[in-house]
């Protein structure tokens, strides 16, 4: 659930920006809702707010004209790295993240990792594979769903659903985006869910990544 | 030259986006120097802080997944200009742009660009006010390659500072007096160009005839909120 503190201090942060006639960083809200036999049994928002070092350099490379330096990753480099931990330096479009298929190398992804987020993470901390095997999610096709303009303020949504069908319960503990460039599939957001959501044996997980920037400072 | 109010909520701004570890926008910061038979007639250095509504619904888009596809521009529109008539892009061409507004050698229509007119900045502009041609001839100023510098990271103050420059000759026989700059970046697989950032500058600057004209764009991207 969102953190009144915390979202107060965005708000102010979000007034900096209006004041300073600047774009703000986007904003993440992630809606979590499990349904069972028709029936929803867990309903939750909460905010996301671990953009990981390859949206950062992504950023700075699309805003300023910058090269990539790909040597290395970490601080000092403008680079990416892949899902396989290789350094990378095709950083495209985060809207690819919007047209995954059922692969989970596309767009939204769960795990059950509650390792602590660090902005130099990669990959998910324990992806849950696509099937109907134990411990595993069937991901159905993540996609782009729409976009919103109110109060001055413009929000994208996507939405992938996950069944499970695995024969037991599992925990997702941990939430991400992947995004890619033809088979190079890279993290540009992981949230470790607070509180995680138990996705019983049966039931279906549908999670929703709202990305929302203020314009109110130009609009 | 920079503002010390101005420049103190910046810094107030960057502080809060260290504690709320986010990525607050490249600043700019725009170098002018005119020089003539050696000498430096002007040195400045301005902040420049005029993104466009096409820079914002870039920067929305390329995070969000939200594409370009509204017929119309403006607020409560998600779509791009482009620069030179003024007619709407489309979902192919933003989506390559990778920023890339600090080179080019296409003459007026790329890169660092200046004009003489002094229309207030508006966000919804796609041109500059009076753009200068490049050329020889009466009030044309003759433009170089736009071409990035540098780029460099800074570890102790967490910074990477992008650096581009353009040279503008004068050889029109006559003064002219530059009042505005702009950025133009062009898609990766052809010539749709877009102004993301137009300045109006303050003061302005004459650029005698024979004289030569040197704008310097540094970006600075404070990466301190997570290095």
């Amino acid at each position: 659930m969102l953190d009144p503190r915390e979202e107060a201090k965005f708000d102010e942060l979000k007034g900096m920006f209006r004041d300073l006639k600047l774009p703000p960083p986007p904003e993440i809200f992630i809606g979590l809702q499990v349904h069972k036999d028709g029936e929803l049994i867990f309903d939750d928002k909460q905010r996301g707010h671990s953009w990981t070092r390859n949206f950062y350099n992504y950023k700075c490379l699309i805003g300023t004209n910058a090269g990539y330096t790909n040597v290395n990753f970490g601080t000092g480099y403008l680079s990416g790295k892949n899902n396989e931990g290789s350094v990378i330096s095709y950083l495209r479009n985060i809207e690819a993240l919007t047209t995954g298929s059922v692969a989970t190398t596309y767009g939204i992804v769960v795990g059950t990792s509650d390792t602590a987020f660090n902005v130099e993470q990669y990959a998910l901390g324990a992806l849950i594979a696509h099937g109907t095997g134990a411990g595993q999610l069937t991901y159905q096709a993540s996609g782009f769903n729409s976009k919103a303009y109110a109060l001055k303020v413009w929000t994208a949504t996507s939405k992938r659903i996950f069944n499970n069908n695995s024969g037991g319960d599992i925990t997702v503990k941990e939430i991400g985006l992947y995004s890619a460039y033809y088979s190079l599939a890279y993290l540009t957001e992981r949230s470790v869910l607070s509180p995680t959501v138990l996705v019983p044996d049966g039931a279906q997980l549908t999670a929703t990544y709202e990305i929302s920037m203020d314009f109110s400072s130009i609009d | 030259m920079l503002n010390p109010q101005e420049e103190a909520k910046r810094e107030q701004l960057k502080s809060k986006c260290r504690e709320m570890k986010v990525v607050p926008p490249p600043d700019i910061f725009i170098g002018l120097q005119v020089h003539k038979d050696n000498k430096l007639l002007f040195d400045d250095v301005q902040r420049g802080h005029s993104w466009t509504r096409i820079y914002w619904n870039y920067i929305f888009g390329m995070t969000s997944g939200c594409t370009f596809v509204d017929s119309s521009f403006g607020a409560g529109y998600i779509s791009a200009k482009r620069f030179n008539d003024g007619s709407m892009s489309y979902q192919g061409n933003i989506i390559f742009t990778h920023g890339n507004m600090l080179t080019g050698g296409e003459g007026t229509q790329l890169g660092i660009i200046v004009g003489i007119g002094s229309t207030a900045f508006n966000v919804d502009q796609y041109q500059l006010d009076t753009v200068i041609v490049s050329g020889s001839s009466a009030g044309n100023l003759y433009y170089n390659a736009s071409s990035v510098k540098s780029t460099t990271y800074d570890a102790v103050g967490k910074t990477w500072t992008i650096v581009g420059s353009r040279i503008f000759n004068n050889n029109s026989g006559g003064s002219i007096v530059v009042a505005e700059t702009g950025l133009i970046p062009r898609d990766n697989n052809g010539g749709v160009t877009w102004l993301f950032e137009r300045s109006l500058l303050s003061p302005a600057v004459t650029v005698p005839d024979g004289a030569q004209l040197t704008i310097t764009y540094t970006l600075v991207d404070d990466f301190s909120a997570i290095d």
